[in-house]
C-alpha cells in the first residue's frame, strides 16, 4: 500500500460511512463493519483509519453538537467529493478486474 | 457501576492525542454501556480492555504517524522513526529487555532513595521563609519558665516559642473504646515562629495558655480526616481527654509534623509561674525562634548565651551553674531535624549513585554490542546514503523508548519498594517518605541522561562510521577492534568496582546486626507480650487506692487461663518513654548539679521473674513492700560499677534529688540491662516496688505477661487485652506486641540500611556478572575457530575451559582491585552505625572478593562450556 493507495479496510470504512448516511462518527462506523463484514474492529483502528483517510483528503471531519443524545461532542465524518470519485474510481477497477471472471469454474468463464 | 473500569480508562486518556481525547473516551464509555446491558459486565469489560489495548498498540506508530503527517509539522517529524525503532526493538527482545530491566533497576533504586532522603536533605520545610527558623538549644530541652525569659530577654528574634515531648492521652470516645492519642503542648509563640497558617479554624491565642483558660485543641490533619471526617465544622466541637473537656478550635495543615509525626493533637501548654512545680520542673520542651531578617543562627546562640543568665535568676526551684547555656547550639530547623538521618541517608545515596554507575556501564556495554552486531546493516544503510545524523538519532529514540520502559518499570519498583521500607523508616526522618511528580520528573531525567550518556558512545560510533572498513570487516573472521574490547574491559571493571564497595559496606552492616542480636539484653523477650495501660481519669489518686487498683489488674491478668505469670512495671526496658530520674546515695559525694540521672522502672514483685533478669544478691520486693512500709530499691550491678567502684550496693540508701525526699534502701542487685539501645553499654538502672508509689501516683502501666506453656504469643496478646478489658473497659490499651518486638525495633535503622544495602549490592552483582558473562560470551564467539582449531591440535577439553575461565577472572581482578581501595572510604563513611565489626573487617574485605570471583567464575563458566564443546570438525569445514 504505497501512500496514494487505498486499503482495504479503508475502502470498508468509507462505504460503511456512506450506508450510515452523510454525517456519522466512529462508534457506529466500527459495529456496521462488523455487521456487514462480520470483521470485528476496535474502535482505535477505525480512529486510525479514519485520520488517515482524512490526512489523504477522502473524508473531513467536525465536531458536533450530540444533541438529544447527550455527552460531549461527536467528532463526525463525511466522505468528501474526492472521496466519492476515488471510491467510484476503485469501483471502475474492481468491476473491471472481475468481470469475464467465474470462480465456480475455477477461473475464466 | 456505568463507566468502564477506571485503570483502563485512565489510560486510555494518556494514549488518545489530545485533540480527540474527550471525543473518543466518550464514544468508548457510550459504546461500554451498550455492551455491558447486552453481554454483561465481565464480557464488556473485556471489551473495553482490548480496544484500550489497541489504542496503546495504536498510540506510538500510527497514531503518531497519523497526526505528524496530517500537521506536517518539522521538529515532530523527527518522530517518524519511532515505529521503525519499536519494530527494531521487537525484533531484538532479548536486548530491550534486559536494558529497559537494567535501566528500571537503576531508576528503582534511585527513586526509592531520593523518595526517602527527599524531605529530610533536598526539600525545605513547608514554612514561610525556612532559612529563618531556627533550633534554640538544639538536642536541649528546656521549661517553659526559661522559655518565658528569653522571649523577654532575647532581641535576635521576632517569635520565639516551645514544645513539650508528645504524651499520651486517653481520648473517651461516647460509645466506643478509649483511645489513646499523642499530644504536644505549645507554649505562645511557637505556631507564631513557624508562621503557619491553620487549615480550618484559629490557631492559639496568648489567652489560651492564661491559667484557667477553659481548655483548647488543635487537631492535625490526618487525625482530623480519620476521626472527624475531615468535617469543616469541627471548630465548637468538643473532644474528652484525660477526663478533660477541651474545645476544638481548629486543624493545623496537612503535613505540619512538629514537634513529631506521631502528634495527633496539640493544646496550648498552660504558663503559670505560680505553680513553679510545672513551669520550671518540666523539662523536656524544644524550642525554636523564627530570627529577625539578616541575623544569624550564630548571633542568636551569642543572644541565648546572654539570656542564660536572666534564666538563671528567674529558675525558683533551683539555681543552674553560672554559663550552663555556654554550650549551647543554634541551628536552622531543617539542619537540626535532619542531624541525626543525615549519615545513613548520605551512605544511601552513595550507595545508589553506585548503583547508577553499575547500570549505566551495563547499559552502554548492552548498547555497544548491540552496535557492533548490527555494524553490517548500519554500514549497509550508510553506503546506500543514509545519513550519519539520522543513523545517530536512531540511536537516541531507541535509548529513549527504552528509558521510557524503564522508567515506568522502575517506577512501579521504587513504589512498591517505599510501600514495604515505610514501616521500618525511623521515626525521625522529617517529613516520612514519598515519591511525587518532582521526584518521579528527576527521576527520569537522570535515567534519560545517564541512558544517553551510556549510549554516547555507540550513537557516535555509528556517526562516525565510514562505510569501508565496517563492510570488510564484515566477513567470518573479522574480530572485534582492541578498543572496543578495551572499552568493554573498563565498563565490567569499573561495574565490578562499584559491586565490591557496595558488598562490603552491605557485609559490615550485616554482621553488625548479627553482632546485636548476639548481645544479652539482660533479660529474656522470649514468648512474652507486652501492652500499656492507661487508667481512666476518673479513678481516685490516692497511692493507696492506686496500689490497691494496680495489685487487683495484675491478679485479673493472671486469672486468665492463657496466661502462666505477668507483672506490672512504670515502665520496660526498649518499652515507650523509659522513665528517667537523678539519684543520690548517701555517703558518696556527688554535685547537686550533675547528679547521675539513670533509668527508673517501678515494678511489681513478679517483674523480675516474668521478664527473666537475674537477681545476682539480696532479696527480690515481696509483698509486704507497700505504701506504709519502709521504702526499698534495687539497683543493677552497672549502678555498683559506675557509683560504688564496685562495693556492694546492698544496705546503701538511695534518695531522689529534691528536698525531703525519703531514704530508699537497696535491698537487692540485678545482672545489668540495656533499656534503649543494644549498641551502647548498659546503663545504671534502679528498680522501686510498684505499689510504694515513691514518685506519686501513676496513670500509666505496661503489663508483661508470659502464655501458658504451649501457647504462641500471638494467643497471649489475645489474653491479654482480654483480660485487662474484662477487669475495666475505661481502660485504654496500647502498645500491644510481643516484646521481642520492642528489642527488634531498636534496630530497625540499621537491619533497614542493611536490607538496602545488601539489595543494592546483589544488583550490582548480578548486572556485573551479566557483564562478565558478556565479555566472555563475546570473546569465545569471536574466538570459536581458534577453539576449534586448538582442540583439532590436541588440546584437551578441559584445557580450553580452563583458558575461557582465567580470561574472565583476568576480567574480574583490576575490577576488584580498585574496588577494595574504594570500600576504605566508604567502611570508614560507615563507620559510626557499626558494631561489633571494625570498619576495616578482614572478614569482610577477605570474603567480598571472594564471592565475587566466584559468581564471575559462575558467569564465565556458560561460556567456556561451550568454548568446551566445540567440533573442530564443523569449524574447520567452515574454513
Amino acid at each position: 500500500m504505497g501512500r496514494d493507495g487505498l486499503g482495504d479496510l479503508e475502502h470498508q470504512t468509507m462505504l460503511a460511512l456512506l450506508h450510515l448516511g452523510d454525517e456519522s462518527y466512529t462508534a457506529p462506523i466500527v459495529e456496521e463493519l462488523e455487521r456487514r463484514t462480520g470483521r470485528r474492529t476496535t474502535v482505535a483502528t477505525a480512529y486510525v483509519v479514519l485520520r488517515r483517510l482524512e490526512n489523504k483528503g477522502l473524508v473531513q471531519s467536525h465536531l458536533r453538537d450530540p444533541g438529544d443524545e447527550g455527552g460531549r461532542d461527536r467528532r463526525c465524518f463525511i466522505v468528501t467529493p474526492a472521496g466519492m470519485a476515488r471510491l467510484l474510481r476503485e469501483r471502475a477497477a474492481y468491476q473491471s478486474l472481475w468481470t469475464g471472471l467465474d470462480l465456480s469454474k475455477g477461473g475464466r468463464s | 457501576m456505568n463507566r468502564p473500569p477506571r485503570f483502563w480508562r485512565r489510560l486510555l486518556r494518556v494514549v488518545v492525542p489530545p485533540g480527540d481525547r474527550e471525543t473518543l473516551v466518550d464514544e468508548l464509555d457510550r459504546m461500554f454501556v451498550t455492551r455491558r446491558s447486552e453481554e454483561g459486565p465481565s464480557a464488556a469489560k473485556r471489551w473495553y480492555r482490548s480496544e484500550v489495548l489497541d489504542f496503546v498498540r495504536q498510540a506510538p506508530g500510527q497514531l503518531t504517524r497519523s497526526l505528524v503527517i496530517g500537521s506536517g509539522a518539522e521538529a515532530t517529524r523527527a518522530f517518524r522513526g519511532l515505529g521503525q525503532t519499536l519494530r527494531s526493538l521487537r525484533r531484538a527482545p532479548g536486548f530491550s529487555s534486559l536494558t529497559s530491566g537494567t535501566l528500571a533497576l537503576g531508576i528503582g533504586a534511585g527513586a526509592l532513595i531520593v523518595g526517602i532522603a527527599d524531605r529530610a536533605l533536598f526539600r525545605q520545610l513547608p514554612y514561610p521563609e525556612p532559612d529563618r527558623i531556627v533550633a534554640v538549644l538544639e538536642g536541649w530541652g528546656t521549661s517553659p519558665g526559661s522559655v518565658e525569659v528569653m522571649q523577654a530577654e532575647m532581641s535576635t528574634v521576632v517569635a520565639l516559642g516551645a514544645a513539650s515531648n508528645a504524651n499520651g492521652m486517653t481520648w473517651e470516645r461516647p460509645g466506643r473504646p478509649p483511645l489513646r492519642v499523642s499530644v504536644a503542648n505549645l507554649t505562645p509563640g511557637y505556631l507564631e515562629a513557624l508562621g503557619v497558617a491553620p487549615a480550618v479554624g484559629r490557631l492559639f491565642t496568648p489567652e489560651d495558655s492564661r491559667p484557667g483558660a477553659f481548655p483548647v485543641a488543635l487537631l492535625g490533619d490526618p487525625f482530623w480526616r480519620e476521626h472527624f471526617s475531615g468535617r469543616p465544622t469541627v471548630p465548637g466541637e468538643t473532644i474528652v481527654l484525660d477526663g478533660q473537656p477541651h474545645e476544638i478550635v481548629g486543624v493545623l495543615p496537612t503535613g505540619f509534623d512538629l514537634p513529631s509525626a506521631q502528634n495527633d493533637i496539640w493544646r496550648p501548654g498552660v504558663m503559670d509561674a505560680s505553680n513553679p512545680g510545672v513551669h520550671w520542673g518540666s523539662g523536656g520542651h524544644t524550642v525554636i525562634a523564627r530570627m529577625k531578617p539578616g541575623v544569624t543562627p550564630a548571633q542568636v546562640r551569642q543572644d541565648v548565651i546572654r539570656s542564660s543568665e536572666a534564666v538563671r535568676l528567674a529558675n525558683p526551684l533551683w539555681t543552674p551553674n553560672p554559663g550552663h547555656w555556654d554550650e549551647a547550639r543554634v541551628s536552622t530547623l531543617q539542619e537540626a531535624r535532619s542531624r541525626w538521618v543525615k549519615g545513613p541517608l548520605t551512605v544511601l545515596l552513595g550507595a545508589v549513585a553506585l548503583v547508577l554507575l553499575v547500570v549505566s556501564a551495563n547499559v552502554a556495554s548492552l548498547f555497544l554490542s548491540r552496535a557492533l552486531s548490527r555494524s553490517q546493516s548500519l554500514t549497509v544503510r550508510a553506503a546506500l546514503g543514509a545519513g550519519s545524523a539520522r543513523l545517530a538519532w536512531e540511536q537516541v529514540l531507541e535509548v529513549m523508548v527504552l528509558t521510557v520502559g524503564g522508567l515506568v518499570a522502575g517506577l512501579i519498583l521504587a513504589y512498591g519498594g517505599l510501600r514495604a521500607v515505610q514501616p521500618h523508616l525511623p521515626d525521625e526522618l522529617p517529613g516520612g517518605a514519598a515519591l511525587d511528580g518532582r521526584i518521579v520528573a528527576i527521576t527520569a531525567g537522570i535515567a534519560l541522561l545517564t541512558a544517553l550518556a551510556a549510549a554516547t558512545l555507540p550513537a557516535m560510533r555509528v556517526a562516525t562510521h565510514s562505510p569501508a572498513p565496517g563492510l570488510r570487516a564484515s566477513g567470518r573472521g573479522g574480530g572485534a577492534s582492541r578498543s572496543r574490547r578495551r572499552a568493554t574491559r573498563i565498563l565490567v571493571g569499573a561495574q565490578l568496582a562499584a559491586a565490591i564497595v557496595l558488598v562490603t559496606s552491605g557485609g559490615l552492616l550485616a554482621r553488625t546486626i548479627l553482632a546485636l542480636s548476639q548481645v544479652d539484653p539482660g533479660f529474656s523477650t522470649e514468648g512474652r507480650v507486652t501492652a500499656q495501660v492507661h487508667l481512666p481519669a476518673s479513678l481516685p489518686t490516692d497511692p493507696g487506692a492506686r496500689a490497691s487498683y494496680y495489685e487487683a489488674l495484675e491478679t485479673s491478668i493472671l486469672d486468665d487461663p492463657g496466661i502462666s505469670s505477668a507483672a506490672l512495671a512504670s515502665s520496660i526496658p526498649f518499652g515507650a518513654e523509659v522513665e528517667y530520674v537523678a539519684t543520690s546515695i548517701d555517703g558518696v559525694t556527688m554535685d547537686p548539679n550533675d547528679l547521675p540521672v539513670i533509668p527508673h522502672h517501678r515494678v511489681s514483685p513478679s517483674f523480675f521473674e516474668v521478664t527473666g533478669i537475674s537477681l545476682l544478691r539480696g532479696r527480690p520486693f515481696g509483698s509486704g513492700d507497700r505504701v506504709d512500709a519502709p521504702l526499698v530499691a534495687i539497683v543493677d550491678e552497672t549502678f555498683e560499677e559506675l557509683y560504688l567502684s564496685g562495693a556492694s550496693a546492698l544496705g546503701q540508701t538511695v534518695r531522689y534529688p529534691w528536698r525531703g525526699a525519703p531514704p530508699m534502701e537497696v535491698v537487692g542487685v540485678t545482672a545489668a540491662v540495656h533499656h534503649e539501645d543494644l549498641a551502647s553499654p548498659p546503663q545504671a538502672t534502679m528498680w522501686v516496688p510498684l505499689a510504694q508509689m515513691g514518685f506519686g501516683a501513676l496513670g500509666h502501666a505496661t503489663a508483661v505477661a508470659r502464655p501458658r506453656p504451649g501457647a504462641g504469643s500471638a494467643d497471649a496478646l489475645v489474653s491479654l487485652s482480654g483480660a485487662v478489658g474484662a477487669f475495666d473497659n475505661r481502660i485504654a490499651i496500647s502498645d500491644l506486641v510481643p516484646y521481642d518486638r520492642l528489642l527488634a525495633r531498636s534496630l530497625a535503622q540499621q537491619r533497614l540500611m542493611m536490607i538496602l544495602l545488601v539489595l543494592f549490592a546483589g544488583t550490582a552483582l548480578i548486572l556485573g556478572c551479566v557483564g562478565v558473562y558478556g565479555v566472555a560470551a563475546f570473546s569465545v564467539r569471536q574466538r570459536i575457530r581458534e577453539f576449534g582449531v586448538r582442540l583439532a591440535l590436541g588440546a584437551s577439553a578441559p584445557r580450553i575451559r580452563r583458558s575461557v575461565l582465567g580470561d574472565g577472572l583476568r576480567l574480574a581482578v583490576p575490577g576488584t582491585l580498585i574496588g577494595l581501595l574504594l570500600a576504605v572510604p566508604a567502611a570508614r563513611g560507615l563507620e559510626s552505625m557499626l558494631y561489633g565489626v571494625r570498619a576495616f573487617d578482614p572478614v569482610t574485605f577477605l570474603a567480598a572478593p571472594i564471592a565475587l570471583g566466584a559468581a564471575a567464575m559462575v558467569a564465565a563458566y556458560v561460556p567456556a562450556r561451550r568454548a568446551m564443546r566445540v567440533d573442530p570438525a564443523v569449524v574447520l569445514r567452515e574454513e
